[in-house]
């Protein structure tokens, strides 16, 4: 890259007409050095992340069937789009569909701000030992896996030895037990309600920490102008910890079409299937043990697309409304 | 962004991928009837004088990878005596390993990433798998290797099930467990596989309450059949009929709330459904052949609409718990365990531990069946068959010629008397001769009594296992035998005068077709539609909104690719035929076919119970 | 330096302190011994029952005796530090409890029961006898105690196995992807690297648009990590999302250190190992709390990526135990028809969460400063 020239001037402000060549830099032991460390992270990248597009060929091949997935490039003949038009006609495509966007924008709208309103709410408690308690209880279920922590949902809300549906129908609130397990109108719910369950302790500790660092002469202040509890949090809680708040949400967005397949497969069974598939778990059944692999790396493909078109729209949505944006 | 570095990062990452499209993959050449040719090892060969283990030396030690692909097998420790024989005699130490769930999951990635263990088992009704394994040369076949380095196995091997699993190439690539040859097969009807139990306390009590209040002066009852009209039947046998058993469960219920949770216990409702369905459809006599001996589709035939709306008559009159469909093998277990269910369908031998545990508990479970609303004897599926896992060597293996010769020893009738009963003079001894019957030693009858038997490790490593075979040598008498174990030898013998041979509908598909994956995708969709909606059937709020989901489920597999498998389904069964050599399968279209409904039996033939 | 060791009289609250544990302890002792003692235990005979009752009357009087100077030192204590702090007034604003208090109160508490019940389901499930269990209604408190679930999970071949596993993998598996995550972001947090936005776009790219399960699984098999232990440690060493937290939290250290270090000779290297680093324990601690847990938890890359019974993780082992009968292979039928692999299970899970209680109250402290730092910088 040629160096743009150093224009001068004379000591009165005029131009003159030569001018000095910029020298290019030369590279220090120390940028090499800075250069060698980063190029760490893209040797691994090449590995982990860019080698793998390789795979996405599988998408535009017919390598159903083939148990060995390097023959099935290799050998399988190429199909074009077939794999993708076979995916929007399969019958159970708008269900998936659905299921998958719907969970998503669900726990979007639910499960994103959930931390925050607990951590206000845990900010206006009286007693400061109180909240330390709450906070340390509600951050535990976090540290479990979903393994443990779904198959303990399993057993209490089991239809009939279920602590939850006895619990209900001794208090009266229902006459029947409720099929929460299997129904499918409660798939969604039981999803969120675990969810939220599991994280939001460990979600609102950011949240309660920036909180923290708001200075109580504001509030005094507030109180003092005759401002309830409710415009206090709205004008001064949520303001100060407002940056918090949108980079996580920039975060959050970037993860959006994941669904945490640990968390889904627990859950998921014969009876509420309609409800509880999603594009991770279609792809995660019917690519391996079927050895659909072209399908379902066709269907990866398509998740990964919509995923970045989501991106780029709610990256572009932000800077419209905040100014800022991931890029 | 520099261009130069564009230009670098471009190659770095092109120069990684190439490295790994280099390498894996290997291309395996496919010969003309659509198999992979294999290329087999270079051990000297084994001579057929006598059996093949015999000619090993005690030299060969190695230890192999044995892969079960069912979630609930339980392995042998190897620590036991029967492991510590077959070693002695073969020289091989087995490994075993199962998966976590039964979907298939931990084989592919097995395969997938190119480490095969030496042999893989895998439940015969994948046969997509089995015959992709086959096809991409992933696994030897059974003749060849036999044929070098053991002989004698065509000998210990019966033939009709050699030949019942070979392609069209005249390979077969594996061996099956609980097969039942014909050359085993002793006359007479063999126990069903599927059955009906009730529980003996009520249905006593229902059938004093029937003798006393429904009979009539001629020893009938008088009842209005489904669909109206009014229908008789001899008293004893109204509980057999499908608008009586709706009546004892309601009564049952009703009586005897206290100990029951449901009326009628079906089995586990998995991802394509419950077996039960397939055992009340053989009760309701469905056919699968029509009287052109053509392949018959059930699930869309009236009929089975029919049973459907029946269930769901039954779920809307709480005789089916909603519990029933969310429970798991250990919920049906339980209910069953404790005598909660006044009559079920699950498959008894899946639960004859707690069918034991309810008799232990003062629940007796009795065999019975029932009938659909015409009165055609129930026709069900006998317990004969091909096979239930399917047992293949890999092309993995290091050491095929030793572990053919396993194969050969655990196929050998001398091998079988080992896993099921023990070393000879140990456990066991003729009492005249060769394949006459055995009897147990003292020793072992005492260590049995005292639970100190499972340091042999009976009946546990039967993936080869032949149980017609055992059950040829068995004494006749109750000899050696707990009354728990006879309870469960004898749970579904009176229903024996209604089960057939059914090894028709054990077709296998041919894989060779070029359609043979999209049939296999279509497959599993239908059988995945259909499991989902079953449950919505039966728990349908009203007869007319059951109608529409069936409806709808109809449409929807129609869309599946429907069509399809039922066209490859009808050759395969004419095949399979072929290789019967019937031209007629369904029973009761059969020459011979008698009648054998017996209303005055609801338990089935109680002189079927055996003393041993 | 004084050689006499000074001997310090403990002073008053830390008796008191001592004293209150103590009591405490004997507490729940009693509670425990008079809970065992009378319930049903499986299997006990009346010696047991004896020998239990003899113990709680004397864990009874020990707590008596605890107690009182437990009591009289409390009071002692409190009259005097209310006597020293009467001159300062803390100045609250107007504690009125208002309706809205009182919900959000109530409402904690709720939420706090649905975070704790479980463990004590599971806990309550694990001491109850297998067979008893299955018939249901087990809420709280074993019905029918017994050891015998936590006697076969601890004999258990496999649960030792993935806990080794599972450790490994912790250790090993954090601490050296804390050290490659944090050398890309050092040199990424210099404004001085050269192609800067080169590598920034090579590594955002990278979390908007991936290959898929099949294509990553084609990966780890070519490289040869299919079931190798590596496998959880290598594709583990870096994280984009972990490198940008430990960039912003290196570009907030103020670069007058990093000008010195330079003058005194050092390269780049050595001032990220010798200065940065040090300075970013908080970051670090919370980073490596993220790493830990995510190996600690994971089983998803044992099922795919794996199939030797010696590379299970803990969390395998969990799932196979819940989802199957593993834990009662190989049992004589007796033994089955006492146990439940429900039961079992549960007995396994707390085998497993105990080292998760155990560094709970570390990891808590230190967590709160490293979010903090982290996230006011973020």
């Amino acid at each position: 890259m040629k160096a743009k020239p150093i224009t001068i001037y004379a000591i009165d402000g005029t131009k003159l007409n030569r001018s000095i060549p910029k020298s290019k830099k030369k590279w220090t032991t120390n940028d090499l050095i800075l250069l060698a460390m980063a190029m760490l992270s893209v040797i691994f990248l090449a590995i982990f992340a860019y080698a793998p597009l390789y795979g996405l060929v599988l998408a535009f091949k017919a390598g159903d069937g083939y148990l060995n997935i390097m023959n099935a490039i290799n050998q399988a003949p190429f199909v074009g789009l077939a794999n993708f038009r076979d995916f929007l006609a399969d019958p159970d495509f708008k269900n998936i569909m659905f299921n998958t966007l719907g969970l998503n924008i669900l726990q979007l709208l639910i499960n994103f701000p959930a931390p925050i309103i607990f951590a206000i709410l845990m900010s206006e408690l009286l007693s400061d030992r109180f909240k330390k308690t709450v906070q340390t209880v509600t951050f535990f279920p976090h540290f479990i896996s979903w393994v443990i922590f779904g198959g303990i949902f399993l057993s209490l809300l089991d239809f009939e030895t279920g602590i939850v549906n006895n619990l209900f129908m001794d208090l009266g609130l229902i006459k029947q037990p409720l099929d929460i397990l299997g129904g499918e109108q409660y798939f969604f719910g039981l999803i969120i309600t675990t969810s939220i369950i599991k994280g939001v302790g460990w979600g609102s500790v950011i949240y309660v920490a920036a909180i923290s660092g708001i200075p109580q002469e504001l509030y005094e202040a507030a109180k003092i102008d005759g401002a309830n509890r409710f415009q206090r949090i709205m004008h001064i809680t949520i303001p100060s910890i407002a940056p918090t708040i949108v980079l996580f949400f920039i975060l959050s967005i970037a993860g959006i079409l994941n669904n945490g397949i640990e968390h889904l497969w627990v859950f998921q069974n014969a009876n509420n299937i309609m409800r509880s598939e999603v594009l991770d778990t279609f792809i995660y059944k019917y690519g391996i043990p079927q050895w659909r692999y072209s399908y379902a790396t066709a269907i990866g493909m398509l998740k990964s697309v919509i995923s970045l078109a989501l991106l780029i729209v709610s990256n572009a949505v932000l800077k419209k409304v905040t100014g800022k944006g991931i890029y | 962004m520099n261009k130069f570095k564009r230009i670098m990062t471009a190659i770095t990452v092109l120069f990684f991928m190439s490295i790994l499209v280099a390498c894996g993959g290997t291309n395996v050449p496919i010969d003309d009837d659509n198999m992979a040719i294999i290329k087999y090892p270079d051990f000297p060969l084994t001579g057929n004088d006598k059996n093949s283990w015999e000619y090993l030396d005690g030299q060969e030690n190695i230890t192999i990878n044995w892969y079960v692909d069912v979630a609930s097998w339980n392995p042998p420790t190897g620590l036991d005596i029967i492991s510590g024989i077959i070693k002695d005699k073969t020289g091989i130490q087995v490994i075993f390993d199962t998966p976590v769930t039964d979907d298939g999951q931990k084989l592919a990635t097995m395969i997938a990433g190119g480490d095969l263990p030496d042999v893989i088992s895998i439940p015969t009704n994948r046969s997509q798998t089995i015959t992709s394994l086959a096809q991409q040369g992933y696994v030897y076949d059974i003749n060849t290797l036999a044929e070098r380095w053991a002989p004698s196995l065509m000998n210990h091997l019966p033939t009709d099930v050699l030949e019942w699993w070979s392609y069209g190439n005249g390979k077969t690539y594996g061996i099956p467990n609980h097969y039942y040859s014909y050359e085993d097969i002793p006359e007479g009807q063999l126990q069903p596989n599927g059955g009906m139990m009730v529980r003996e306390d009520i249905f006593n009590a229902w059938q004093s309450y029937v003798e006393q209040n429904l009979k009539d002066a001629n020893g009938m009852v008088t009842y209005t059949g489904l669909r109206g009209g009014q229908k008789q039947v001899p008293w004893q046998g109204y509980i057999t009929t499908p608008e009586g058993f709706k009546q004892a469960a309601v009564w049952a219920l009703q009586n005897y709330g206290s100990s029951l949770t449901t009326g009628l216990q079906l089995s586990q409702f998995r991802a394509n459904g419950s077996a039960s369905l397939e055992w009340l459809s053989q009760f309701f006599a469905i056919p699968f052949e029509d009287e052109q001996g053509n392949y018959v589709y059930q699930f869309t035939q009236q009929a089975y609409a029919d049973m459907l709306y029946y269930l769901n008559d039954l779920y809307l009159a709480g005789v089916i718990s909603p519990a029933n469909f969310t429970q798991d093998y250990d919920g049906v277990g339980s209910v069953i365990a404790s005598g909660k269910a006044f009559a079920t369908l699950v498959t008894p031998q899946d639960y004859q531990i707690h069918f034991t545990t309810a008799k232990d508990g003062g629940y007796t479970y009795r065999s019975m069946y029932i009938t659909n609303e015409n009165g055609d004897a129930p026709v069900l599926s006998d317990i004969r068959g091909y096979g239930y896992m399917f047992n293949m060597i890999t092309t993995d293996a290091k050491r095929p010629d030793l572990i053919i010769k396993l194969f050969d020893f655990l196929t050998s009738k001398e091998g079988q008397r080992l896993i099921s009963m023990g070393p000879e003079g140990v456990t066991w001894n003729w009492t005249n001769g060769i394949d006459s019957e055995i009897v147990y030693t003292n020793t072992y009858l005492q260590e049995k009594a005292n639970s100190q038997t499972s340091k042999y490790g009976l009946l546990q490593f039967d993936l080869l296992i032949n149980w017609q075979y055992y059950d040829n040598v068995q004494p006749k008498t109750n000899h050696g035998k707990t009354e728990a174990e006879l309870f469960r030898t004898n749970l579904k013998r009176p229903l024996s005068i209604y089960a057939y041979d059914y090894n028709a509908m054990a077709f296998v598909v041919d894989a060779t077709d070029p359609r043979f994956q999209t049939y296999n995708n279509n497959l599993t969709r239908i059988e995945t539609t259909i499991g989902t909606q079953l449950p919505k059937i039966i728990r349908a709020s009203s007869r007319a909104q059951a109608e529409s989901i069936y409806q709808s489920t109809i449409t929807a597999i129609e869309a599946r690719g429907l069509s399809m498998v039922i066209e490859m389904n009808s050759a395969a069964f004419l095949k399979a035929k072929e290789k019967l050599g019937i031209t007629t399968a369904w029973p009761p279209y059969q020459a011979n076919y008698v009648n054998p409904l017996n209303r005055l039996q609801p338990n089935g033939d109680l002189s079927k119970y055996r003393g041993y | 330096m004084n050689p006499r060791i000074q001997f310090q009289l403990p002073s008053r609250t830390h008796v008191y302190r001592l004293l209150k544990l103590i009591t405490i302890m004997m507490l729940m002792s009693t509670i425990f011994l008079l809970y065992t003692s009378n319930i049903e235990i499986d299997e006990g005979d009346t010696s047991l029952y004896h020998t239990l009752d003899a113990l709680s009357w004397i864990s009874i009087a020990l707590f008596m005796i605890v107690l009182i100077p437990t009591v009289w030192l409390g009071v002692r204590l409190y009259q005097q530090r209310k006597a020293e702090t009467k001159h300062i007034r803390k100045s609250k604003l107007n504690k009125q409890i208002t309706l809205f208090d009182v919900i959000n109160t109530s409402l904690m508490t709720i939420f706090m029961v649905l975070c704790i019940y479980p463990l004590i389901y599971v806990l309550a499930g694990s001491f109850n006898q297998g067979a008893d269990y299955t018939a249901g209604g087990v809420y709280f408190l074993p019905r029918l105690f017994t050891f015998e679930n936590y006697k076969v999970v601890l004999t258990n071949q496999g649960l030792w196995q993935g806990y080794v596993v599972t450790i490994s993998r912790t250790v090993i598996g954090t601490l050296t992807a804390l050290i490659f995550t944090s050398i890309v972001a050092y040199a990424m947090s210099r404004p001085n690297l050269k192609y800067k936005k080169v590598f920034y776009w090579i590594n955002i790219f990278t979390m908007f648009f991936g290959g898929g399960l099949i294509p990553y699984f084609l990966i780890i098999r070519s490289i040869g990590l299919y079931n190798h232990f590596l496998v959880y440690i290598i594709p583990a060493l870096y994280s984009v999302y972990n490198m940008i937290i430990f960039s912003s939290f290196f570009r907030s250290i103020s670069d007058e250190l990093h000008e010195a270090a330079l003058m005194d000779g050092a390269n780049e290297f050595r001032i990220y190992w010798q200065i940065y680093l040090p300075l970013s324990k908080p970051v670090l601690a919370t980073v490596a709390l993220w790493l830990a847990i995510g190996h600690w938890n994971a089983y998803f890359d044992t099922m795919i990526y794996t199939h030797s019974p010696n590379l299970q993780t803990l969390q395998y082992f969990l799932l196979k135990a819940i989802q199957t009968a593993t834990l009662t292979e190989g049992m004589p039928a007796e033994m089955m028809l006492r146990l439940s692999p429900k039961t079992l299970s549960l007995a396994a899970i707390i085998i497993s969460m105990i080292p998760v209680l155990f560094f709970f109250p570390f990891v808590r402290k230190n967590f709160q400063s490293g979010i903090m730092i982290g996230s006011l910088k973020g």
